[in-house]
């Protein structure tokens, strides 16, 4: 019974003078904190991405690409506008070996804190000129989209949009986003949470709970789509997840 | 003329956690059994799906998984000399309609009552004297133990994933679990949830002062879990949007979760959603029930018969269907004779509401249904009462089911209710406020009862339950001093605005409060003042067994549900070992 709702009725009750009347929730921290920052963390994250960091960490661009759209293989994602929170928490993943990957870990293990941040923070600030991508299997896009929206029951799949957002844009700082993603890695990491070698308490038992069929469907869904145009406001914390240097998005 | 159907061995009415719990452990026993549901059939896919389960104007304003108030409501009145009135829109409390009832949109709190609960009225005596309760409160025992219950608390844990620690392992008191608790003979399945960052600093303040903070137990699903039935929940992801809404993660234990999909499985099950019971049948000696009459969602009367009747609906729909079919005397408030209705209780819920400086950044928007930090120091008897001057108390929570966009907005006191100055208020406090709560205990009392309106009328032209209720003097006593002790926490915790403000008479529907109705169709040892017997099963129609909050002497402070489960496992037990065996009344 206890409740957010017994907030408002109870202040109702109690304080007649207490208003209760829809707002919409407005972010109201201080750009201040770290906005300053932010730029010269930008910059140095696009001196990791051209040139490594001189302690044994190869340039980001080599597989990731300058723009962070990497090279379209598929073995290496989008990082371009991904948000640099969820970013941050997946190099330091691969450094303590939450997140298994050979190559990533290695790279991982040489990066302090700080560059984490920077290079993070430097991909969310891409915005790269992707190919439209065809379709080639329409019926796995439509079982792909109804996954996506609805779920199925048995095995228990919960829709993908419940946490990744409509179009699966992404919910940041915490949640990626799917959208534009290339196919064969969303397939990838799907089979990854499946085997144990990426690990998340949630997506776990989604991996395990989606055939492979069903897992190539999801994938070929979201990568027909556009990547997003984040436009949410910074949160508080200590990876401030958006630039301030923000510009108009035509990539929708 | 309703259209008669074939007889089965079991017909249940309403499917919620114990209507399919129930049916679940009979069907597997191998008997026919039908379930009658009011509501629609829905299910975590694809009913439950975000985003449009948060969707907060439809599901917690409009409350769209209650019960339909067009059709029926309830009506109330605080004392005797009133005329009730039908209640239009659910705000006190919210009784859910639907396959899954309110087990769909709970908060997932999942409390074991304490020991002393059980035998409440002989324990407070044996401690304080017969003199020390009010004359006016009426509450008694339960005619069931702690520990006849305890493996039954068990199995409905495991049902659910319960997450907690415990803190009292057979006797021995654990670091980290409520030491105050009764002893458990199994540790939790899973882990305890997170703690957020309000309860955390209420554990750093309530430690300091020399209480036993703990995280409460949840059946929001803490970790990847699979139940003995073989189905397995997804961990809570903190949405925010638990009670009044359905769960998209297949996280919190409901029905849709963690049983119905087994108990659909069964041949010898049917769900039949849309059917209104409107009552249960006798045959001439009223002394034994032959199934049930309802009508479907077009209007079509059936009667099925069946050879045992399961009440499993909402606390207050189990009293009112009772009252509707004659099973059981009504209670009298004047002459004390009766007991269909009597000891009706609720809770003396009151908050405290902690306004902190703008540095402390609370993010109460990441909530779960039951993640708050708890002590348990002033609930039940776990103090002494002797100088204080009335029985119950309280435990004392801080911790966010969310602040969803809608709904909540603090401001502290001497806001204008309206303007620019109440927008900067709600800028600046949003995300700065913590909340206390207290949902305290309720004592029965002589003039707190429920009965069948003289005036009106639901939709299938039956009268509304009435429920005559207002706080008694001891919980307000109660509530006060509890308050008081939450106060105090708050203002260890560094808030810079406490506000103190216990419940007040009279009660009002207009306020949400809780959805804890208790009683009405109470259990116990003696029929005189017990509706039904210790196994839930009805005194004078023995083979109608009534299983909900409604059997409830009088009611705790902790949320209901998890004795509910016991209570449900319980009964089957009851039912397979016993009943099945010799039809008849149990001993």
């Amino acid at each position: 019974m206890i409740t957010m709702p017994t907030l408002r009725t109870y202040l109702r009750h109690a304080l007649p003078l207490a208003a209760v009347v829809a707002l919409p929730l407005v972010y109201i921290g201080s750009l201040a904190q770290t906005g300053g920052e932010e730029p010269a963390l930008i910059q140095a994250g696009a001196r990791l991405v051209a040139e490594g960091n001189g302690n044994g960490t190869v340039a980001c661009a080599r597989c990731h690409g300058f723009d962070g759209a990497s090279d379209g293989s598929g073995a290496f994602p989008i990082l371009a506008r991904q948000s640099a929170a969820y970013l941050n928490k997946q190099l330091h993943d691969y450094a303590s070996g939450a997140r298994d990957n050979a190559v990533m870990s290695n790279i991982a293990k040489r990066l302090t804190p700080q560059e984490m941040n920077a290079v993070s923070l430097y991909y969310q600030s891409r915005r790269p000129d992707l190919l439209l991508k065809s379709t080639r299997n329409q019926a796995a896009v439509s079982r792909g989209e109804e996954l996506a929206y609805i779920g199925q029951l048995s095995p228990r799949v919960q829709s993908c949009v419940s946490c990744h957002g409509p179009e699966g844009r992404g919910e940041p700082p915490s949640v990626p986003y799917l959208s534009g993603q290339y196919q064969s890695y969303i397939r990838g990491q799907l089979e990854a949470y499946r085997r144990g070698f990426r690990v998340n308490p949630q997506m776990g038992v989604i991996g395990h709970n989606l055939s492979r069929q069903d897992a190539e469907a999801v994938a070929a869904y979201f990568s027909q789509l556009s990547i997003p145009n984040l436009t949410t406001e910074p949160t508080h914390g200590p990876t401030q997840a958006v630039s301030t240097a923000r510009t108009p998005s035509t990539s929708r | 003329m309703p259209q008669k159907l074939k007889e089965v061995d079991v017909v249940i009415v309403g499917v919620g956690f114990a209507g399919a719990i129930l049916g679940k452990e009979l069907a597997a026993a191998g008997l026919r059994v039908v379930g009658l549901e009011r509501g629609s059939l829905r299910l975590t896919v694809p009913d439950f799906q975000a985003p449009q389960i948060h969707d907060e104007l439809k599901y917690s304003v409009r409350k769209a998984l209650m019960q339909d108030v067009r059709k029926e409501a309830m009506t109330f009145r605080n004392s005797e000399n009133q005329m009730a009135l039908p209640i239009r829109n659910w705000e006190a409390f919210l009784p859910g309609t639907g396959l899954g009832g309110s087990g769909a949109h709970w908060n997932g709190q999942l409390w074991r009552y304490h020991a002393t609960e059980f035998v409440y009225k002989s324990h407070l005596e044996a401690r304080y004297g017969k003199n020390f309760i009010d004359p006016d409160l009426r509450i008694q025992d339960w005619g069931v133990r702690y520990e006849e219950l305890e493996p039954h608390y068990d199995r409905f844990e495991r049902l659910t994933g319960a997450g907690g620690k415990a803190g009292n392992l057979k006797g021995k008191i654990q670091p980290g679990g409520n030491p105050l608790e009764s002893p458990r003979e199994h540790e939790y399945p899973n882990p305890p949830m997170k703690e957020q960052f309000s309860g955390a600093l209420f554990r750093k303040a309530a430690t300091e002062m020399g209480y036993h903070p703990f995280i409460q137990p949840s059946a929001n699903s803490s970790a990847p879990y699979t139940n003995p039935e073989g189905l397995t929940l997804n961990p809570c992801v903190y949405c925010g949007f638990c009670e009044r809404f359905g769960c998209e993660q297949f996280a919190k234990a409901s029905p849709q979760s963690v049983i119905l999909p087994v108990l659909q499985k069964y041949s010898n099950f049917e769900l039949r959603a849309g059917a209104q019971v409107l009552r249960v049948n006798l045959d001439s000696t009223r002394s034994k029930a032959t199934g049930v009459t309802y009508m479907d969602a077009n209007g079509h009367e059936f009667e099925q018969p069946a050879a045992l009747v399961l009440v499993t609906a909402f606390a207050l729909n189990n009293i009112r269907l009772l009252l509707l079919s004659g099973i059981g005397k009504p209670y009298d408030p004047r002459t004390e004779q009766g007991v269909v209705g009597r000891n009706y209780a609720y809770q003396t819920v009151s908050a405290v509401p902690l306004f902190f400086d703008e540095d402390t950044h609370l993010n109460s928007f990441m909530g779960a249904g039951a993640s708050g930090t708890v002590i348990d120091d002033f609930n039940v008897d776990n103090f002494d009462h002797s100088k204080l001057g009335f029985i119950g108390g309280s435990f004392i929570v801080s911790g966010s089911s969310g602040a969803r966009p809608i709904e909540f907005h603090p401001t502290p006191p001497g806001t204008p209710p309206w303007g620019a100055k109440w927008k900067e208020a709600v800028r600046k406090h949003y995300n700065h406020t913590a909340m206390l709560i207290q949902p305290a205990t309720s004592s029965s009392a002589r003039q707190n009862y429920a009965d069948l309106d003289p005036t009106y009328r639901d939709a299938w032209g039956l009268p509304l339950l009435r429920i005559t209720y207002d706080f008694t003097d001891n919980d307000l006593r109660m509530n006060r001093y509890i308050t008081d002790r939450a106060a105090e926490i708050g203002r260890a915790m560094g808030a810079r605005t406490v506000v103190n403000a216990p419940s007040r008479r009279p009660f009002t529907t207009t306020v949400y409060q809780t959805t804890h109705n208790t009683g009405g169709t109470v259990m116990g040892a003696d029929r005189r003042t017990s509706v039904v017997n210790r196994y839930c099963q009805s005194w004078d129609v023995p083979n109608v067994f009534v299983v909900g909050a409604s059997n409830y002497p009088q009611n705790s402070s902790y949320n209901p549900t998890g004795t509910l489960g016991a209570l449900i496992y319980w009964t089957a037990d009851a039912l397979k070992k016993q009943y099945l065996k010799k039809p008849g009344p149990l001993a």
